[in-house]
């Protein structure tokens, strides 16, 4: 049976981010859309497909990323939609807070690619390697 | 830059020498890529200059050892083993160790501490709180020892792996960092020590994790290695090599066990006292809570 | 109250140095700590980005970059997405992103909880004010990078 693309929504208010994260899921083999702010990305649920995962940054104009949470995960439709916050919020309280209010996972800025993909395998939104990466470099 | 053949054979002969690994020339390019950072930051602008001074300073020697073994690492690797430590192995000591409540693992090439310390999660949310679990991290730098022994990680180090779930019941922060928590600092014991040497006494485990580093070492040492390793796997117990290594070369002193799909390696043959073991062969996926009788050993 | 900076300039460092690596490739060009004084006059006509930290603590955090450094910033965020050179608003959402980045660690590291405004950013910025509590700089590939922590100064007096 044929999978269909794995759909990634990037809510951030950086285009620059947006960007290094669109990279990322791209060659993870997601289609990427992406949102400015918490409102943006609510109209982006609300009209097409709806993703597989959100990357949500918390610090945003207009609406921020809890509240989308908050949000998302009080509406029924979008049960199954995977959350990961993917900000500077390192606080422990913060994260705390983010698990609360339903996020699934939790990514603290800086992070690289790998650390990324290593939240998705642990979503199982990433299939895991057959044998693990151990070879010097 | 290209550096000179002189610098590399002194390079690969000074880290075998430090840790047995072997470098081969197809890894000139490896050498060149991890040395050039330390050789600007010592403010040389010559690879093979910063070579030379290597060879009179025992702190840059350190670094570049380091710099050139230590490999990017994360919480509950290739996650399988963790699974199978806590659907199988711990059901089964529990089991199997039910008098003394005791465990002894050794995460026997621990580098920085991530797998050290996600043994100690795994065993702390799946142990019930009155047994003793005793962690022995050892690696054979000293700047990953201390490493272990601080407990600390940046944010870059905790997105590897780790569960967001796990770092809020188990971490702190601590300044820019975060800090394991006491719970299970004192349950992981860091120490030196070179797997490529004769190994001091460190009684037996219940669970070894020698995870990519016989990838490392030749042949040889790779056999040495894995005989001095069998005397400390209890009979019952379980060792756990690298995604992709097999202790096949060893002849008859371990046998292989799949769970689902990974391999383990339990003790074939006892070497040293007690009485031979052959013990129940886990088929399949375990079930959790079910008692495995194991009769062990001595 | 008597206690020691929030921030010393070697966690500053170790920041600004984690926080740039995981922007851009420093495994063949690393990030190199400045510590010649000479080198460590105020950069002429950077690009720049600030944030600043309200709750128990209060101030800002500024970055301020040489113009060929934001450039290669901006390229390696965008990467494909970015056909010919980066523009005035590329630049600004570089810099601007790196002292968000940069900020949100700081504010991990002063007293108490505290929130992070939105990232400001240009060329130039108007000057940060504040009590100085550290400062980093830093060479890349020859062109500087600067961090200022600020404290906001108190007027009261008890």
């Amino acid at each position: 049976m044929t999978r269909m693309t794995r759909q990634a929504l990037i809510i951030d208010d950086s285009r620059t981010m947006r960007s290094i994260l669109r990279r990322i899921l791209t060659g993870l083999g997601f289609e990427c859309r992406e949102a400015g702010d918490g409102q943006q990305a609510l109209a982006a649920l609300e009209s097409g497909p709806l993703p597989d995962v959100c990357l949500v940054d918390w610090n945003m104009p207009v609406m921020d990323g809890y509240t989308f949470v908050t949000r998302v995960r009080a509406e029924q439709a979008w049960r199954g939609i995977t959350l990961m916050m993917v900000t500077t919020e390192s606080a422990h309280s913060q994260v705390v807070r983010a698990l609360a209010a339903g996020a699934h996972e939790y990514v603290i800025k800086p992070f690289t690619p790998d650390g990324i993909a290593d939240k998705l395998r642990l979503l199982g939104l990433v299939e895991q390697p057959a044998f693990g990466s151990e070879a010097l470099a | 830059m290209a550096i000179t053949e002189w610098s590399l054979r002194y390079v690969a002969d000074l880290v075998h020498r430090r840790t047995s690994i072997r470098f081969g020339a197809d890894k000139a390019y490896l050498i060149e890529a991890r040395l050039l950072p330390l050789a600007r930051q010592a403010g040389e602008a010559d690879l093979d200059e910063y070579v030379r001074r290597l060879a009179t300073d025992p702190a840059e020697q350190r670094r570049a050892v380091d710099a050139l073994t230590i490999n990017e690492t994360s919480w509950f690797r290739d996650t399988e083993p963790f699974r199978v430590l806590a659907d199988v192995m711990l059901p089964h000591l529990l089991g199997a160790r039910a008098a003394q409540r005791r465990l002894r693992i050794w995460s026997a090439a621990s580098s920085s501490g991530q797998e050290a310390y996600s043994l100690a999660i795994t065993c702390h949310e799946h142990l019930p709180p009155d047994w003793t679990v005793e962690i022995l991290a050892t690696d054979v730098s000293e700047t990953m020892v201390e490493r272990v022994r601080r407990g600390r990680y940046g944010q870059v180090e905790m997105n590897r792996g780790l569960p967001a779930t796990a770092l809020v019941r188990h971490f702190t922060r601590v300044g820019a960092e975060w800090e394991v928590g006491t719970h299970l600092r004192s349950v992981v014991r860091p120490r030196l020590l070179n797997l490529a040497e004769p190994l001091p006494e460190l009684g037996r485990f219940d669970v070894v994790f020698l995870r990519n580093v016989l990838i490392y070492f030749d042949t040889e040492t790779r056999r040495d290695v894995l005989r001095r390793l069998h005397r400390t796997v209890a009979p019952d117990g379980y060792l756990l090599l690298g995604a992709a290594e097999t202790a096949t070369d060893s002849g008859a002193h371990w046998r292989l066990e799949r769970h689902g799909r990974l391999s383990v390696h339990r003790p074939a043959e006892p070497l040293g006292p007690g009485p031979a073991y052959r013990g129940t062969a886990h088929k399949g996926p375990a079930h959790k809570g079910t008692a495995t009788t194991v009769t062990t050993g001595g | 109250m008597s206690v020691g900076p929030p921030t010393t300039p070697a966690d500053l460092a170790a920041l600004v140095e984690e926080i740039w690596g995981s922007l851009v490739d420093v495994a063949t060009e690393p990030l190199v700590p400045v510590t010649d004084v000479l080198d460590t006059v105020p950069l002429t006509d950077p690009w720049s980005g600030q944030v600043a930290i309200d709750g128990e603590w209060h101030g800002v955090v500024r970055v301020d970059v040489a113009p060929p450094l934001a450039e290669a910033l901006a390229a390696r965020m965008l990467g494909d997405e970015l056909s010919g050179e980066p523009g005035v608003a590329d630049l600004e959402d570089a810099v601007g992103e790196l002292a968000n980045v940069i900020g949100g660690n700081v504010k991990s590291l002063v007293p108490g909880d505290g929130v992070l405004s939105l990232p400001a950013a240009g060329r130039p910025l108007p000057t940060a004010r504040g009590a100085l509590v550290c400062r980093t700089d830093h060479r890349w590939a020859g062109h500087r990078l600067s961090v200022t922590v600020l404290a906001d100064v108190q007027e009261e007096t008890r």
